[in-house]
């Protein structure tokens, strides 16, 4: 399968203080990649690179994505522009005719169950809701590689597994590539084909599970995902 | 509904209280002097009637209106356009800001007489007067609201690789318009202050040469009837225009464009979670 994203020993400093390390990775077209680390870590940072949106001190990355959508930790809504409007933001250049965009837009937030909130501003959205905005401000683009970082981190745990199965099916949905980071494992054996352990700052790619064709219903595991769980979570708390 | 009916109604009249009070206290006070000291209310009405009455009145309200007008219209184009570029360069900031504190700092009075003695009487001293000491509130401002632009939503509309001309229209400039606007109030009210004073100094036209004119005659009624027009046409500019456009494009936290009320959710009611399309049934989680 082919790699959209290809990382061979990538290095990256700020300021003096390395982040990260000789990472060597992958993401192969179709697949959901789950980037597992502690906190402050690098994963973000990981992340960004991917996308384009930081630079690299060392190292070689191959992009060959064609168009990228990124999920903020923070949903980066802008709060004087209502749902439709925010979505709109991103395709005012692609979609010039206004009638078109807005149906557009419509179809996107119907996507995400936000049907007959369009003109809500995000402050008169609850944080689960302003996250369904940002992805199909995400989704508006058409993109062919998905960037989340840590988007539900705010949110509840029952609220955070309802979103994470939604995300799933939307992924499914459209067969997409996406790089999802989170610090909780759970979130991540659940969303991903794989999983790339990261260890703490500056991070190396620790270990990278393979999750797919493993059993799992929504938020539940089947045993040999609860088996990598207790491998993940005993190295998170060996760092 | 029928809770915000008693509000509005007593919103009504409640402007009007200081008014009453102010001309309560000035026809106490004019009882006390002689008209030629201190005219009344009624005194002022008749001599701003009289004054209504002639053409003369028309052209000076004019060329004061236009001067402030022009004058306002010119510092706020230079000082958006200034205060945006300080605000991205951060060389430009670092050698205009300074020079902008100073020319706060230089009193009306000074630039009036520095400025009649290089352009001479005319349209010149009050309307340069008006540029140069309200660009520098304005533009201070503006750059100061561009330094604490929120550097995450830049960096999403880098993502998002919106154009320049979006980020600015869609992004840059409702995050500035509150300082904006409270910059553009600020100097409003500066403008009809030096544009008086400077038509009072040395114009042969305006109702601050007029003003000049009252005083000198001893005219005190009629001094009071172009103090009252002064403060009306300031009025009128700022409640006219101003206001209306800061109320259609200012956002603030809990009140969006155009709305006159804050939206409903500040009342309590926080919109609950919609479900989500294939998601599990809530039971299940």
């Amino acid at each position: 399968m082919r790699s959209l994203v290809t990382l061979r020993e990538v290095y990256k400093s700020f300021h003096h203080l390395p982040v990260l390390e000789g990472i060597t990775c992958d993401v192969r077209e179709g697949e959901v990649v789950s980037l597992v680390g502690p906190s402050g870590c690098g994963k973000s940072t990981l992340l960004r690179l991917m996308g384009n949106v930081e630079t690299l001190d060392s190292g070689q990355v191959e992009r060959r994505f064609r168009r990228v959508g990124f999920v903020f930790q923070e949903h980066r809504l802008l709060p004087w522009r209502t749902a439709l409007e925010n979505v709109a933001l991103v395709l005012l250049d692609a979609v010039p005719d206004r009638e078109r965009r807005e149906e557009r837009v419509h179809g996107l937030l119907a996507r995400v169950g936000l049907d007959g909130f369009e003109s809500y501003y995000p402050a008169q959205l609850s944080g689960g809701m302003r996250q369904r905005v940002a992805i199909a401000r995400a989704l508006a683009v058409e993109p062919d590689f998905l960037l989340l970082d840590e988007p539900f981190a705010g949110l509840d745990f029952a609220l955070r597994m309802r979103m994470i199965e939604f995300l799933r099916r939307l992924l499914d949905e459209g067969d997409r590539t996406a790089v999802y980071v989170t610090h909780d494992v759970r979130e991540a054996l659940v969303l991903g084909d794989r999983l790339v352990l990261l260890s703490a700052r500056p991070a190396q790619a620790r270990h990278i599970f393979d999750l797919q064709g493993q059993s799992r219903d929504g938020w539940r595991l089947g045993a040999e995902l609860r088996q990598i769980e207790a491998e993940v979570m005993t190295a998170l708390l060996a760092d | 509904m029928m809770d915000s009916m008693p509000r509005r109604s007593r919103a009504g009249w409640e402007w009007l209280l200081p008014l009453v009070a102010v001309l309560v206290l000035w026809q106490a006070a004019a009882w006390l002097f002689p008209p030629a000291i201190l005219p009344g209310p009624l005194e002022t009405l008749r001599a701003l009637a009289h004054l209504a009455s002639q053409a003369d009145f028309y052209r000076q309200l004019t060329t004061t209106a236009w001067r402030g007008v022009v004058g306002f219209g010119l510092a706020m184009t230079l000082g958006i356009g200034l205060g945006l570029w300080m605000g991205r360069r951060e060389r430009a900031y670092r050698f205009f800001h300074p020079l902008l504190l100073l020319a706060t700092n230089v009193p009306p009075i000074a630039w009036i007489t520095l400025l009649l003695i290089w352009l001479g009487l005319g349209d010149g001293p009050p309307l340069v007067v008006v540029v140069v000491t309200t660009t520098p509130l304005v533009a201070v401002s503006v750059a100061q609201g561009v330094r604490e632009l929120d550097p995450a939503l830049l960096e999403m509309a880098r993502v998002f690789d919106l154009g320049r001309g979006h980020i600015l229209r869609h992004i840059v400039l409702p995050a500035l318009a509150g300082r904006t606007f409270a910059a553009a109030l600020l100097a409003l009210g500066f403008t009809w202050r030096v544009l008086v004073m400077a038509e009072f100094l040395g114009s042969t036209a305006g109702l601050g040469y007029r003003l000049s004119w009252a005083r000198q005659n001893l005219d005190t009624d009629q001094a009071f009837a172009y103090i009252l027009v002064i403060v009306a046409l300031s009025v009128v500019i700022e409640y006219g225009l101003l206001r209306p456009l800061q109320n259609r494009w200012q956002w603030e936290p809990g009140r969006h464009p155009g709305e006159r009320t804050a939206p409903h959710y500040h009342a309590g009611k926080i919109h609950t979670h919609p479900p989500l399309p294939g998601s599990l049934a809530e039971g299940e989680v």
